[in-house]
């Protein structure tokens, strides 16, 4: 089945090109609401678009190979993995094209708070997603060991960016609706993790066929 | 529930004359599942089937070793009773092979070879298996056309029936729907889902999908060997043993 190698390749290449794609609009979201920079928020809810679009073309092309290959084994868990992991992608997509949003309602509603539990999760969401990416383009689960605790991390920051943004309530109510916004940026970073953790618990299925929860426990095959 | 084996195969040996067909072949047949065995064409799974009721008698040269056994008693010992023991295990064959007689009479050969005489007792089994096999429906107002008339597909469900108008305990498949288009083998499918209840299947077949669709357990068999013997959805989604990994992924040779 050499054609269905290929397919399988160019599919492999495919979804690491969107991986990288949201990826990096993960990254200028955060960068847009950071510096207030309405033309990048601009380019990521565009981009936004186009991730929407390459979940569309993928998947087609995920079912036209279960129709036409009816694949087994590692093509099989490959295939179902895809799938899923296109799913998963647009979400953190769709997640950073609301964080653009906000970053432009943010950008007339200067407030006191300083973002800087912010960056801290937006660099460790984007390495998940560029990790579990590149685990998948490579076959290689090496470097998700440590997604449990990064998934932490992420919660106990917008636990942080949470109390934080309570208290610039308390003192400036006039910004009130502003806070509210931060705390939902948090929390579309955090499902960002959630995500990735998935992808990495379907990546790690494709390549050794056992089901594991991110939080360690092994169900079993 | 525990499965309990109706067969158990041991370091099983077969040679036709200098060659070894079956080299130290283990594996268990559980009672009412369906047992599948897959493998490249020349690996030895119509070999292994037919030794399971005995077939291979018939070929000249041919000698095991090894052990095979039928609910605890080994089918190879000179106690065996040979006919006792194909009835307890029938077998389908890949074409189609009805008598060239009246769908009736089709049935009721076996039970008439059996002793059973009685017209409203065989017109009882004769209703039955053919319920059984999915074919009443389609055949009972004309029992007393000739078997050859029936299109492929029925003649199969027939054989079938015919199998299972003596009551066996197994029955053994080999490549019973590579004669048949999709809607009778899929019928087939269905139908050795239905048999399981009352019954042990072993199918033989080179279709991998109807493998994972129809059967609890597969065999991979290469070059004589039993390579891999696990459950179905194991083996295909995860097998363990890299040869059956590369053969259900066709990337073989
Ligand atoms: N009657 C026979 N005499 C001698 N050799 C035989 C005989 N029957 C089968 N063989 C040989 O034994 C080996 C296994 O044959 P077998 O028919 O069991 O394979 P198979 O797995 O059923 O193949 P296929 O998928 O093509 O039906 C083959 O090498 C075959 O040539
Ligand atoms: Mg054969």
């Amino acid at each position: 089945m050499k054609k269905l190698s290929a397919d399988i390749k160019e599919m492999t290449n495919s979804i690491t090109e969107m991986g990288e794609l949201v990826a990096e609009v993960l990254e200028k979201s955060v960068n847009s609401l950071v510096n207030s920079d309405v033309g990048m928020a601009e380019e990521v809810i565009r981009k936004y678009d186009h991730i929407a679009f390459l979940e569309t073309l993928i998947e087609d092309e995920a079912l036209r190979i279960l129709i036409l290959y009816q694949p087994m084994a590692s093509d099989m868990r490959f295939t179902a993995t895809a799938l899923k992991m296109v799913t998963y992608l647009e979400r953190i997509g769709k997640y950073s094209k609301n964080i653009a949003k906000a970053a432009i309602y943010l950008r007339d509603r200067p407030t006191t708070y300083r973002m800087i539990d912010v960056y801290s999760m937006c660099d460790v969401a984007v390495e998940m997603v560029r990790g579990v990416v590149s685990a998948f383009e490579n076959r290689n689960t090496d470097n998700l060991q440590n997604y449990i605790d990064m998934d932490d991390k992420l919660d106990h920051y917008r636990v942080s960016v949470i109390e934080d943004n309570v208290k610039h309530m308390r003192i400036d109510p006039t910004s009130i609706e502003a806070y509210t916004y931060y705390i939902s940026i948090a929390k579309y970073l955090e499902r960002v993790g959630d995500n990735a953790c998935k992808i990495a618990e379907k990546v790690i299925y494709m390549v050794s066929g056992k089901r594991i929860e991110i939080d360690g426990a092994v169900r079993g095959l | 529930m525990i499965d309990t084996n109706v067969m158990d195969i041991d370091k099983f040996n077969l040679w036709y004359g200098e060659k070894q067909a079956l080299i130290e072949v283990s594996m268990n047949v559980r009672k009412n599942k369906v047992t599948a065995l897959i493998g490249p064409s020349g690996c030895g799974k119509s070999t292994l089937i037919r030794c399971m009721n005995r077939m291979n008698d018939l070929v000249d040269g041919c000698r095991v070793e090894g052990r095979m056994s039928f609910n605890g008693q080994d089918i190879y010992d000179k106690s065996t009773d040979v006919m006792l023991l194909r009835k307890k295990i029938g077998m389908i064959f890949q074409k189609p092979n009805p008598f060239p007689m009246s769908v009736r009479d089709n049935i009721t050969y076996g039970p008439k070879i059996h002793g059973v005489t009685k017209p409203d007792e065989l017109d009882e089994i004769v209703e039955r298996s053919l319920r059984q096999a999915a074919l009443w429906d389609e055949v009972h107002d004309r029992l007393e056309h000739s078997a050859l008339s029936l299109s492929g597909g029925q003649q199969q469900r027939l054989c079938i029936a015919r199998t299972l108008s003596i009551n066996p305990e197994v029955i053994l498949m080999d490549e019973p729907t590579s004669a048949l288009d999709p809607i009778a083998t899929s019928k087939i499918e269905d139908l050795a889902g239905e048999l399981q209840k009352d019954y042990t299947v072993v199918i033989v077949t080179h279709n991998m999908q109807q493998a994972a669709r129809i059967s609890d357990y597969t065999g991979f068999m290469y070059i004589g060997r039993m390579i891999e013997f696990d459950r179905t959805d194991k083996v295909f989604s995860k097998p363990s043993d890299e040869l059956t990994e590369r053969y259900i992924t066709g990337r073989f040779g």
